[in-house]
């Protein structure tokens, strides 16, 4: 096998993936609106969004939901989880969190909207906190279930090693659950602050977060210095650095601490 | 430290109407090694687990030196266990590991370190090189050590060790398996230890307890119960043997060393003839295998010096063995 | 066994209900929130809009009416080719992930396609829409085409890799042995052998392509409409929620599937990655 021709193209493959991003980034910085021509350095757009009452409103929706949700479902999840690590037999609960994870994200938000417009729900922050709350369970549960946490070993052998229950819970179980938690934490807090699919159709008239005003914009391009092209890539990368980020740091902790790589001499 | 007798009597236990361990008496003599020996699954771990705390039986007790402990929860029990897989906390270093149990009962720090840089001596980890590395970062012998040293250093009365050397290389598991007789022997213990396999079994118990489906079968010196197998299951489990029926004498087994070929007349006191169908070459010793008829066929094993004359598949021959060399098992 | 300290039923009630304390929650939250308006959407499904009885009428009339199939049509082709070009360009990366990287890169690697995964489809639509403008594309089919092969690449190139990381490599080494051409090593060994991998990344990615709203509402301009942007119009645009509920049903039957299908292919492979 070629293996220098594969390796140079999966490399290549990778740049490729994030060159639009970091052209996007670097054209946030760009004095001119259109991103194709440059002007020269600029922080113009991202002062502009700092006097954007829009977007401080729709940042505040985005952020206040994010942490909601993220604290929530992590809260309902990690019992479960919990559960799920003292009788891995149990498949239930793993078969029961796959479909919110699975299935097409525009046929759960419309069942979800179909249900609040049916009860007259009112559509707002708590139908958009509930719809991202739904699906960001089963994350916190995925990521609890796989990032390895305290193993019963673990406790038994504290416990042979005369520690009571609350130093046990203190030493070995909170510490040893410390990752997944933040990382469960962190990408139900991405998710939800990145939603856009699921927020479109349980938001309701008039209510914005940062996705939603991203896409309104985009729709109606120039109007406005506010969404002009690059106004949009400077709102664009604050949120992408923030995904980028949360997934590298996600995705380091779960390769590195997955249930798979055990630390027992076998 | 030590001094204290260990008493299994009559345990039950089964989880969710399975039965684990059916009746299981046993003793672990004050201050000596005990082996715990058995086939998977045979609830040796499981019995263990009852002895350290972590499990209560269904019914039974457990005595340590007459103290009737069996619902005293492993933290009052003063007991150090070593897991199959260790149970290292993987999210503190070696020193925070052996100084686990220690500072779980609030020793003062500067003897916590004294004690854990002792402790880390006496199972030959230098403490100035060890002591703040990660677990993660040691070989499978230095994470051994890490767990027994850990185990020792709160000085308990009893020592359990389930399996501790069962994923190591022969040559490691040899100098771990002479340093824990060492470690055991100086400081005195109580010893229970888990295995699986014979040869482990023999080179570090004083005192041994055989257990199957459940049950303790047979405990005694392993000499004694090698001497002396009570049922088939011991005489074959514990070293190898030839299961045989005879008439009079009803089920016997005959160690492989104790099988004579071809004897000469009044050196056997029973013969059989036989047909050599296979020759296994093992160093000092030819092992040879023996099909003969004794109402069954069945296969003889015998064990013959290299040089005593040489034997090949398709040979007739005469095995027979001295009355003495007969261990009447019960059916 | 004459136990005399066995559990009592009650105690192993009581169990139980510890355990479901642990679990309930999560149980419960997804049955009101993710299941039930799921069950409510496929009753609605069969309901007719009008009359209010039970019916199939919604189903026959998505699937036969000609405005519906025409959708159906363009959605599939761009579904198709998206899933074509995805796996033609995935199938060379996956195969050095899983066979040629060093054991050191490899994370890297794996981490760098992982990442991606997790940006909001619409963020990424957004900055690729950039590229666009530079190179000169019209929005149409073509752009949109081109950003939901970029937007569903990792997609096809996670369970790819997945199903070809469990191949001993000594199959492939043992194939080149016998002087297997490297055209029959990869009809013959290495396809075959990636089969599953293929057949979850190719109803994945034609599933989220076939629901796709972000890409051809950002780069299509008027010539493209997916089945995701008939059933945003359906639903907030026209108030037809009996076909747009039908519409959804058999999408999410769909997923379903593939989720079984795809869970028995992780589990073959959990301890691969």
């Amino acid at each position: 096998m070629p293996s220098k021709i594969l390796r140079a193209y999966t490399y290549a493959l990778l740049a490729m993936i994030y060159v639009p991003i970091a052209f996007m980034v670097v054209m946030s910085f760009n004095d001119s609106p259109y991103a194709g021509e440059w002007k020269g350095f600029t922080v113009k757009w991202y002062k502009l969004l700092l006097a954007d009452s829009r977007a401080l409103e729709a940042f505040n929706n985005s952020l206040t939901i994010a942490i909601a949700s993220a604290i929530v479902s992590t809260l309902i999840a990690l019992p479960a989880a919990y559960h799920t690590s003292k009788t891995p037999k149990l498949g239930v609960l793993n078969a029961l969190t796959a479909p919110p994870i699975v299935i097409p994200e525009i046929t759960e938000a419309v069942s979800l909207l179909v249900l609040f417009l049916y009860i007259g729900f009112p559509l707002g922050w708590v139908s958009v906190f509930i719809a991202h709350t739904a699906f960001n369970a089963a994350y916190a549960y995925v990521t609890l279930t796989v990032i390895r946490g305290a193993d019963e070993n673990l406790v038994a052998a504290a416990r042979t090693l005369g520690a009571s229950r609350f130093y046990i819970w203190r030493r070995v179980i909170i510490p040893l659950s410390m990752p997944g938690i933040v990382a469960s934490l962190m990408l139900t807090f991405m998710l939800s602050f990145t939603n856009f699919i699921k927020t479109l159709f349980t938001k309701g008239p008039g209510f914005e977060t940062l996705p939603i005003l991203i896409w309104n914009r985009a729709r109606r391009p120039g109007l406005t210095e506010l969404s002009s092209q690059n106004a949009l890539n400077a709102l664009t990368t604050l949120l992408v650095l923030v995904s980028i980020s949360i997934a590298t740091v996600y995705t380091v902790i779960v390769l590195r601490r997955s249930r798979t790589s055990r630390i027992v001499g076998a | 430290m030590g001094g204290v007798e260990v008493v299994v009597e009559g345990i039950v236990k089964s989880f969710g109407g399975n039965p684990v361990i059916r009746n299981a008496t046993m003793r672990a003599p004050a201050g000596r090694v005990t082996t715990l020996l058995g086939p998977s699954g045979c609830g040796k771990t499981t019995l263990l687990k009852i002895i350290a705390g972590l499990l209560f039986p269904d019914s039974g007790r457990v005595l340590f030196n007459g103290r009737d402990v069996t619902r005293v929860p492993p933290e009052k029990r003063n007991i150090g266990m070593v897991f199959q897989d260790l149970a290292l906390f993987p999210h503190l270093n070696v020193y925070d590991n052996v100084a686990f149990g220690l500072k779980a009962r609030r020793i003062p720090e500067n003897e916590v370190r004294r004690r854990v840089f002792r402790a880390l001596e006496l199972v030959s980890l230098n403490p100035g090189t060890f002591a703040f590395r990660r677990v993660t970062e040691l070989s499978g012998g230095q994470r051994q050590r890490v767990a027994l040293a850990r185990t020792i250093v709160i000085e308990p009365e009893v020592l359990l060790l389930d399996e501790p050397l069962a994923h190591l290389d022969f040559k490691v598991k040899q100098r771990l398996l002479r340093e824990i007789k060492r470690l055991q022997r100086g400081l005195g213990i109580t010893t229970i230890y888990v295995t699986h396999d014979q040869t482990e079994a023999m080179e570090v118990g004083d005192h041994i307890a055989i257990m199957n489906e459940g049950k303790v079968v047979q405990e005694g010196e392993p000499e004694e119960v090698y001497e002396r197998p009570a049922d088939s299951f011991v005489a074959s489990f514990f070293g190898d043997a030839n299961i045989v029926e005879l008439g009079a004498e009803g089920l016997v087994a005959v160690r492989p060393e104790d099988v004579i070929v071809n004897p000469d007349n009044g050196n056997a006191d029973y013969r059989i003839p036989g047909v050599v169908e296979d020759k296994v070459f093992q160093g000092a010793l030819v092992r040879l295998e023996i099909r003969v008829d004794t109402g069954r066929e069945t296969v003889i094993k015998a064990l013959v010096p290299k040089g005593s004359g040489s034997y090949s598949p398709g040979q007739k021959v005469i095995v027979g063995w001295k009355r003495e060399a007969m261990k009447p098992l019960r059916e | 066994m004459e136990a005399g300290g066995h559990e009592t039923p009650e105690r192993i009630g009581d169990r139980r209900l510890a355990q479901a304390i642990l679990y309930a929650p999560l149980v419960v939250f997804l049955s009101v929130f993710f299941y039930a308006p799921l069950v409510w959407l496929s009753y609605i499904s069969f309901v007719d809009q009008d009359t209010g009885s039970l019916t199939l009428r919604n189903y026959l009339e998505v699937f036969t009416s000609p405005g519906y199939l025409r959708v159906f049509a363009i959605s599939l082709a761009i579904a198709m080719e998206t899933v074509a070009a995805t796996l033609i360009i995935a199938l060379p990366a996956a195969y050095y992930l899983a066979f040629g990287a060093r054991s050191g890169e490899r994370p890297f690697l794996i981490a760098g396609f992982l990442v991606p995964f997790w940006v909001d489809f619409l963020l990424r639509a957004i900055a690729f829409k950039n590229l666009l403008y530079v190179l000169g594309l019209r929005e149409g089919y073509v752009a949109t085409l081109i950003a939901m092969v970029y937007e569903y690449l990792p997609f096809m190139l996670l369970p790819l890799y997945a199903s070809l990381s469990v191949i001993d490599p000594s199959v492939i080494e043992a194939a080149r042995s016998l002087g297997a051409p490297r055209s029959m090593l990869l009809s013959r060994v290495i396809i075959p052998l990636s089969m599953p991998g293929i057949m979850v990344g190719a109803l994945l990615v034609s599933l989220m392509s076939l629901t796709e709203y972000i890409v051809p509402s950002l780069l299509g301009g008027s010539q493209v409409f997916t089945v995701g942007m008939m059933i945003y119009s359906l639903f907030l645009e026209g108030g037809l929620w009996g076909l747009g509920a039908a519409l959804s049903i058999v999408i999410v039957a769909a997923s379903m599937i593939l989720a079984f299908y795809a869970s028995r292919l992780l589990a073959v492979n959990r301890n691969a990655v």
